[in-house]
């Protein structure tokens, strides 16, 4: 019955949607840190629980958009792969660098 | 025959210019239908509301007998729909391979091998779709269809980019799927080809459709050949169906 409301894709696809959401969040939190950096005079990482949500799910929906702007997302459909789990893929790397930078407790 | 795909009385209008009013469309298990009108009609509107890509204004869309408010893409690709768009289906920074196991796996169905060479792609398989020609792009995203097997399988334009050799191919590969049973929708302007392949003939015109029976019998409906087919191929094509039914 799972298989009827969450449909995940294939390996490779999959994979590549990990691999660039990893790759996305990775990008935002240095945007984020060279941003605070050079408004604030020193490096600072730390976001509040609520902000790093939001952050990772704004990196999130940025994976989506990449799916979409890489003709994934019309294939992906096709085998059965729902829009919200392409989204929950692409926030899955952001969520566990940010809990794991919580857990590390970088300032 | 089953009925397997049936959109009733679809409306939908964009940006207020109302493109459909009253649409339906019904398909059947091991036909091939041929959904035909002039640009801009509403064909591929239809099919993309068929297939759950795009919302209604109203209408129903029912589905191996359920019916569905709110229709979703991949819902009813995990009931055996496949939609093949205009164009774009496969991403072009993977190879056809890709794209046929991803298939495979998914559906634990499918000869991948089969399908390349049913639609000539087998040479280009570990390309990348980015690299391929439109016509190739365009063959392999049949394959994918061939691969996949579906119960249902709605194409929009799949000659489109095709040479006359391998539409030949397609087409094979389309009354192939046929045959097997899957409920098959085709549009496009290679009118010569399509009523060739298609079993029946679906007119979408003025936000409304007409089923106008078999492409004989289409070919003979003086509306449709004054208003999209033109006098002169209404008569050729007439001539060239009865000399094919001979032989069929």
């Amino acid at each position: 019955m799972v298989d009827l409301f969450v449909r995940l894709p294939e390996r490779s696809f999959a994979m590549g949607l990990l691999l660039r959401g990893a790759m996305l969040w990775l990008l935002a939190r240095l945007l984020v840190v060279s941003t605070s950096a050079a408004v604030s005079g020193r490096i600072s990482g730390s976001l509040l629980p609520t902000t790093a949500l939001a952050f990772a799910l704004g990196v999130g929906a940025l994976g989506l958009l990449d799916a979409r702007r890489r003709n994934e997302y019309r294939f992906l459909a096709n085998l059965g792969v729902s829009q919200i789990v392409i989204l929950m893929l692409a926030t899955i790397p952001a969520l566990l660098g940010e809990l794991a930078l919580g857990i590390a407790g970088v300032r | 025959m089953t009925l397997v795909l049936r959109a009733d009385s679809i409306g939908k209008a964009f940006a207020g210019r109302s493109v459909l009013t009253a649409a339906t469309l019904r398909v059947h298990a091991g036909e091939i239908s041929f959904l035909v009108g002039r640009n801009g009609c509403g064909k591929s509107t239809l099919l993309n509301i068929a297939t759950g890509a795009l919302q209604p204004d109203y209408g129903t869309v029912t589905f191996k007998g359920r019916a569905h408010l709110r229709q979703t893409w991949h819902a009813l690709a995990r009931q055996g729909l496949y939609y093949l768009p205009d164009r774009d289906l496969l991403a072009p920074s993977r190879t056809v391979r890709q794209h046929l196991i991803a298939i495979a796996r998914q559906f634990g169905v499918g000869d991948t091998e089969a399908a390349a060479r049913v639609c000539h792609i087998v040479q280009f398989l570990d390309r990348r779709c980015g690299d391929l020609s439109t016509g190739e792009r365009r063959r392999a995203e049949v394959a994918t269809a061939i691969a996949r097997a579906p119960d249902c399988l709605l194409a929009d334009e799949p000659l489109r980019h095709i040479d006359p050799h391998d539409r030949s191919l397609i087409a094979n590969a389309l009354r192939c799927l046929s045959s097997r049973g899957c409920a098959v929708v085709v549009t496009g302007h290679d009118v010569e080809d399509l009523f060739e392949l298609a079993d029946s003939v679906v007119w979408c015109t003025d936000g409304t459709t007409y089923e106008l029976g078999t492409p004989a019998a289409a070919a003979t409906n003086w509306r449709f050949a004054a208003t999209y087919l033109g006098a002169a191929r209404a008569v050729r094509l007439v001539g060239d169906l009865a000399t094919q039914t001979p032989a069929t």
